[in-house]
């Protein structure tokens, strides 16, 4: 065996290590599983379904594992001792795998009750068919994954590709309809762009700073300051995760894919590739908080609230006048992004500091919401298009005699995006712009976000409302009553009856398990540049920095 | 959590299923077995509460501070923690078990009881309604009993509020009960605006919202000399004393005392079930259970107000009470009338005896309201007195329950024995405490509680550290309104109106049941039904054995110190009670013999006597002109308003709008459609048109679309950036 001899010296990942990333490796087991099973069994649906949310599952599981193991301190870095981080684990990574599995589990869940539809129903709807269509969604997962567990700028870059390449394929996975073969291919030629211009700002902050790994640029310009380039490199770089979180002006692929896409790939996109995107901002946003100067710190803080801005009056105003409420959802979707991203944009004072935290629980809070009134907007959304045949404002007329089990969770759901209380929107939505005025303490600008937060919830009623209008105000005695999936009610009213929960009794749940998920961001930003600036000490970096406020473990 | 208090929890939420079910499948359940799910329900919640009872008897003083345990919090508003938990007292376990178990037979007679109406409205029955909602009372009103918060405290009293109205509004076809239905939730609303004024107070001054929490900071604030709650407020009444006063505002519009009890009355157009649970012995009771509660945060002046409302308003109820010909009226201003005692009692510091009248109040009020449904029911919609006589030949069960009911609320006892009804006890207990009060050497109300009772409950146990600090906080206070005896009026109408309480009572069941049949078409098909019959005994032997057994040591052991704490205790009451015999223990037989000679021979002596006294019952017959006094001034007012209103609008805001709209016209016209389509529509569409087409909708596969995505997009960025770098940098 001598010639495994050399191998004995290379370094390998501790098998706790490993358990904290059980759950990128499941993921990958399963897509391996999907692929090697097809090709013994044929092509069956039900089995990529099962395997799926086998997956998704096991997804769970690993991150509640996950989740103790972190709690107790543990931190993985699949990396051998002494270099920068690859990957890490920390309670805020597993919230967002967590979110993201719950929601893959919802998708599947959509999936297969479109497919029952589509075969007791007699007409034929899309279904997007086969194995590969569950590889695909895994696969954009997995790259999702990735995307809130790494400071390497490298694997950030990996990330977004592996997350992206799939999300091109799932936009076209009906492939008997035009609209999804345009869809995709403005998709993919979009994100090609996109992925050139963030690889170029990559490339120079390497060229820059001579390392890949955030936090230890993030010391490097708290030291030697932010030159020039570094500007266009960051911006550069920050396009790539705004195209995934489609914020202006990179949001141009959104209202065409989600059009174009079958409504399972639409809502899968419309959440969690703005979740992981938006994932991967707070990470860079809390790398350049703590000790980075003012003058780096603002700027950066400046340009997320300028897109957010953007973003969510740009979504709001588009969303007005759309007549397919698809089309709709998706500038709604845009505009929440929008929303999200105002709280990223509260610029860190100090390490540890108070304000950084309720914004980061804002976000996490908002984040789960969005899921829960997405999917449910989105899912009534399907079944009405799955047995009218249209996702037009027309469809929708009638909806409350129609099928009053649809059309209360939708309003539910509507109101819930607009921010009415009793609702859960109201709660998040209330917390985000408290966690506003709270940095706008220190930074007056932020009640400009705050004024642009309030007057797009008005403007967003409209649309929202108008739904509502058509389906309880509108009516058409010649229409009949809508057979729906048990399925999609129990999807649609599952989500209604949540956000009413989290909107009354259990908020105070909801924002203590938020508090205890940003806490962790909060604290592990200054950790790891902590730990970046002991690397660059060793690396022949300016000698004796003092290290002052970061909150040690 | 403690077992106890996950039991109690448990018989909350039962109800609360039931009431889901009633409301998603009760039309399938269908009649009557939507009431018997509802009937279930509570009842489960009964037993589970009497194993409560049970087991808390059991316990040691020790045991039972331990299974409280610490609340769970619930959520953060500003910097004020807000904390769920249950209240897990003698007093919750005593009005609890009393909920349930009234409620429980009020549920197995309102099966009988609407077997008989008619409920079908627009041709469908809403016989699940009613239990749906008698199920969503029942959580209301037990949630309120366990919360441990103020808020919570708010929130289930509004929900008890909703319930109210919904019921008071069953039939809400018929005018009457709909305008009833709006009026009793307008009054209470008027209440409840003090009610959440107040809440505002305890969380600004106090910033602890549960009701231990506040308590003990409002002995803190009070004994500060400097702090904000001692300042001079409006009235020259201190901050601590409107804070007590606002939450009692609360208490006045539930518990229908002078000025807002004028919606109680008309709250009899519920169905009859409904006005025994909710309209006198449980919702109704709330108010008390309230000041109760909040009790240590009344000062010596606030709570000479409660005792004035108390007084003021069993006066007004019982002199009505005695012109009612209307079944329900009578009880209804009895109600009022005794509630009026219990507000009285608190005011007085009598604050296990006026928990103990509420308690023994709920049996047997709850039990003669049955019996009037059970007669209305028998007689086939009729509620005039006037027109009933000699039902007892028909009725003998619900005529010897409802005399049960008349004797224990007119305090029938043997005097200087310990053989009695309820109100034998309970009522004199209040008057007892108010003669110590009023003629007492003043050491009565100022003696801590510990002293005088070596029994400690849980509260003794818990709070330990809140009630020596009362005690100690506020000796200036105390001292101060021990020396100054309140005024006699408190003790001798409350007296006076004991001897009109068994008149009216009495003029009630002998019209009703006595004498001869004054109307031979209603007599003649009166009947009993067996269903109403069980639940009317049940509650009859509880009224006959709960005054003394049951409740009193579960209440007395929870009673605060301190302010004003009533501490006459059981050796001392007896005294005291042993001292107002020549007083008041012969009311009872004074009352029954005044309405017997009365109306032993009919109606036209009566009627005699009302004509020589024509402008006094004219007075009473219109309950004092106070609904028309309301109507003339409030309801006038708020047209006046509106007509003002309207005028003002018509005249000012109109002109100004007429000449602004006349301007913009001219402004229009001058400026053409040109600049018109460019303004607004390049404000409000043109961004949404302009963003659809960048959003490119109709866009086909065209390289030249993407590349103008591509290129806008680059353009975005590079304007972002360098906005981002001048503004921030």
């Amino acid at each position: 065996m001598t010639m495994f001899a050399p191998l004995a010296g290379i370094w390998m990942p501790s098998p706790q290590d490993l358990r904290l990333f059980g759950a990128e490796l499941s993921l990958v087991a399963a897509i391996v599983a999907l692929l090697v099973l097809s090709m013994l069994f044929g092509r069956s649906e039900r089995l990529g379904a099962g395997v799926a949310l086998a997956a998704a599952v096991a997804v769970i599981f690993f991150c509640r594992d996950a989740a103790g193991l972190v709690d107790t301190g543990a931190r993985a870095a699949l990396t051998p001792p002494g270099a920068a981080s690859m990957l890490v684990a920390d309670r805020f990574t597993v919230f967002f795998k967590l979110l993201l599995a719950l929601f893959l589990a919802t998708i599947i869940w959509l999936w297969m009750t479109g497919a029952a539809a589509g075969r007791t129903g007699g007409e034929v709807r899309p279904v997007p068919a086969g194995p590969e269509f569950f590889v695909l969604l895994l696969t954009s997962m997995l790259g999702m994954s990735l995307m809130v567990a790494t400071p390497n700028l490298l694997v950030m870059m990996i990330a977004v590709e592996t997350a992206s390449l799939p999300s091109y394929m799932l936009a076209a996975s009906d492939r008997r309809s035009r609209a999804g073969a345009e869809a995709a291919l403005k998709y993919v030629l979009f994100g090609a762009t996109t992925a050139a211009v963030m690889a170029y700002g990559l490339s120079l902050l390497f060229g820059l700073f001579g390392t890949l790994d955030l936090p230890a640029i993030a010391a490097a310009v708290s030291v030697k300051g932010m030159p020039a380039l570094g500007w266009i490199a960051m911006a550069a770089f920050l396009v790539g995760v705004a195209f995934k979180i489609s914020a202006v002006p990179l949001h141009f692929w959104c209202p065409d894919v989600f059009e174009g896409a079958p409504v399972e790939v639409a809502t899968w996109l419309s959440v969690a590739s703005k979740a992981a995107g938006l994932g991967l901002l707070l990470r860079i946003v809390a790398a350049f908080g703590g000790d980075v100067p003012a003058t780096i710190a603002l700027p950066l803080a400046w340009g997320v609230g300028l897109v957010a801005a953007a973003t969510c009056t740009l979504g709001n105003l588009a969303a007005l006048r759309q007549e397919s409420v698809k089309r709709m959802l998706a500038y709604s979707s845009i505009a929440h992004a929008g929303y999200m991203m105002m709280a990223a944009a509260i610029p860190p004072a100090a390490a540890g500091d108070a304000t950084v935290r309720p914004a980061m629980a804002a976000i996490v809070s908002y984040l789960f919401v969005y899921l829960l009134m997405n999917l449910g907007a989105f899912g009534v959304t399907a079944m009405v298009a799955w047995s009218q045949g249209s996702d037009r404002l027309a469809a929708f007329t009638g909806l409350g005699r129609r099928a009053p089990w649809l059309a209360v969770p939708m309003s539910i759901c509507l109101f819930s995006l607009v921010g009415l209380p009793p609702l859960a929107g109201f709660a998040a939505k209330w917390w985000l712009l408290a966690a506003l005025g709270q940095g706008a303490d220190r930074h007056s600008w932020l009640w400009w976000l705050v004024f642009v937060a309030v007057i797009n919830t008005a403007v967003s009623l409209y649309y929202y409302v108008r739904v509502i209008r058509q389906m309880f105000l509108a009516d058409d005695e010649r229409l009949e009553r809508l057979a729906v999936p048990v399925g999609g009610l129990a999807l649609a009213n599952g989500c209604a009856v949540l956000l009413l929960l989290l909107g009354t009794v259990a908020f105070g749940l909801m924002r203590d398990r938020s508090l205890a998920y940003a806490a962790c961001l909060a604290r592990a930003a200054p950790e790891s540049v902590v730990a970046a600036q002991d690397r660059l000490a060793w690396n022949g970096g300016p000698e004796g920095m003092v290290v002052n406020g970061a909150d040690r473990p | 959590m403690s077992s106890l208090e996950l039991m109690l929890l448990a018989a909350t939420v039962i109800p609360l299923g039931s009431f889901l079910l009633l409301a998603l499948a009760g039309a399938r359940l269908g009649k009557p077995l939507a009431g018997w799910v509802a009937t279930a329900a509570i009842a489960a919640s009964c037993v589970l509460s009497g194993l409560v009872v049970v087991r808390w008897q059991g316990m040691d003083a020790a045991a039972r501070a331990a299974a409280r345990s610490a609340p769970v919090p619930w959520t953060v508003l500003g910097d004020v923690p807000l904390e769920v938990g249950v209240n897990l007292d003698g007093l919750t376990v005593a009005v609890f078990f009393m909920v349930t178990f009234v409620s429980t037979w009020i549920h197995v007679f309102s099966i009988g009881y609407m077997a008989g109406h008619s409920d079908e409205i627009d041709g469908r029955s809403k016989f699940h309604r009613f239990f749906a909602f008698l199920s969503l009372f029942c959580f209301s009103m037990l949630g309120l009993v366990i919360a441990d918060s103020l808020v919570l405290t708010f929130v289930f009293w509004e929900l008890v509020g909703l319930c109210s109205y919904l019921l008071i509004g069953f039939y809400f076809h018929k005018p009457s009960a709909s305008a009833a239905a709006i009026k009793a939730f307008v009054v209470n609303r008027v209440g409840d605006m003090g009610f959440i004024l107040g809440l505002g107070m305890v969380f600004w001054f106090l910033g602890d919202l549960s009701l231990a929490g506040a308590a003990r900071r409002f002995a803190e604030a009070c004994g500060d000399p400097g702090s904000a709650l001692r300042q001079a407020g409006p009235l020259g009444l201190d901050m601590a004393t409107w804070l007590g006063l606002l939450l009692f505002c609360g208490a006045v519009g539930k518990s229908a005392q002078f000025p807002l009890h004028v919606w109680l009355p008309d709250a009899m157009e519920g169905p009859t079930p409904v006005s025994a649970l909710i309209h006198a012995a449980t919702m109704v009771a709330a108010g008390v259970y309230l000041v109760a509660r909040i009790f240590v945060l009344l000062t010596p002046q606030a709570l000479l107000v409660v005792a004035g409302a108390g007084c003021i308003t069993l006066t007004l109820g019982a002199l009505v009470a005695v012109v009612q010909t209307d079944i329900k009226k009578v009880l209804a201003y009895s109600t009022i009338s005794q509630l009026g005692y219990m507000m009285l009692g608190m005011g007085v510091g009598a604050w296990i005896g006026a928990l103990f009248h509420l308690l023994t109040h709920a049996f047997f009020k709850a039990l003669m309201f049955l019996g009037s449904g059970q007669v209305i029911e028998g007689c086939h919609h009729e509620q005039d007195i006037r027109r009933m006589g000699g039902l007892w030949r028909r009725m003998p069960v619900t005529c010897a329950t409802f005399l049960i009911g008349v004797l224990a609320i007119a305090g029938a006892g043997i005097p200087g024995t310990s053989v009695g009804l309820g109100g034998f006890f309970s009522k004199d207990e209040i008057l007892a405490v108010a003669y110590s009060r009023v003629y007492g050497d003043g050491t009565h109300g100022a003696r801590p509680h510990g002293s005088a009772a070596p029994a400690a409950g849980p509260w003794a146990m818990t709070e330990t550290g809140h009630r020596s600090a009362l005690t100690h906080a506020v000796p200036g206070v105390e001292h101060a309104q021990a020396s100054a005896p309140l005024p006699a009026l408190l003790f001798w109408v409350p007296v006076i109106v004991a001897y009109i309480t068994p008149f009216y009572m009495m003029r009630c069941w002998w019209l009703t049941f006595m004498g001869r049949p004054r109307d031979d078409h209603v007599h003649a098909h009166a009947r009993e039904s067996a269903l109403m019959v069980v639940p009317l005994v049940v509650l009859a032997a509880g009224t006959l054995v709960c005054g003394l057994v049951l409740f009193r040591p579960l209440v007395a052991e929870v009673a605060p110190a301190g302010l004003l704490a009533p501490t006459v205790d059981g050796h001392e009451l007896h005294e005291v009670h042993h001292a107002l015999m020549p007083i008041v223990g012969g009311a009872f037989v004074v009352g029954f013999a005044v309405a017997i000679a009365l109306y032993a021979r009919g109606l036209s002596l009566a009627a005699a006597i009302a004509r020589r006294l024509r402008p006094l019952h004219r007075l009473l017959e219109h309950k004092f002109y106070f609904d028309e006094l309301y109507g003339l001034v409030l309801v006038g007012g708020t047209h006046l308003l509106k007509g003002l209103c309207d005028l003002f609008d018509r005249i000012v805001v109109d002109g100004i709008v007429d000449a602004l709209s006349a301007s913009t016209v001219r402004l229009a016209r001058f400026s053409g459609r040109d600049l018109d389509e460019r303004v607004v529509d390049g404000a409000v569409n043109g961004v949404g048109r302009t963003t659809w087409e960048l959003g490119g909708a109709a866009g086909s596969l065209q390289t030249g679309r993407i590349r103008l995505y591509i290129l806008l997009a680059a353009g975005g960025v590079t304007a972002m950036v360098w906005l981002a770098l001048a503004a921030g940098g």
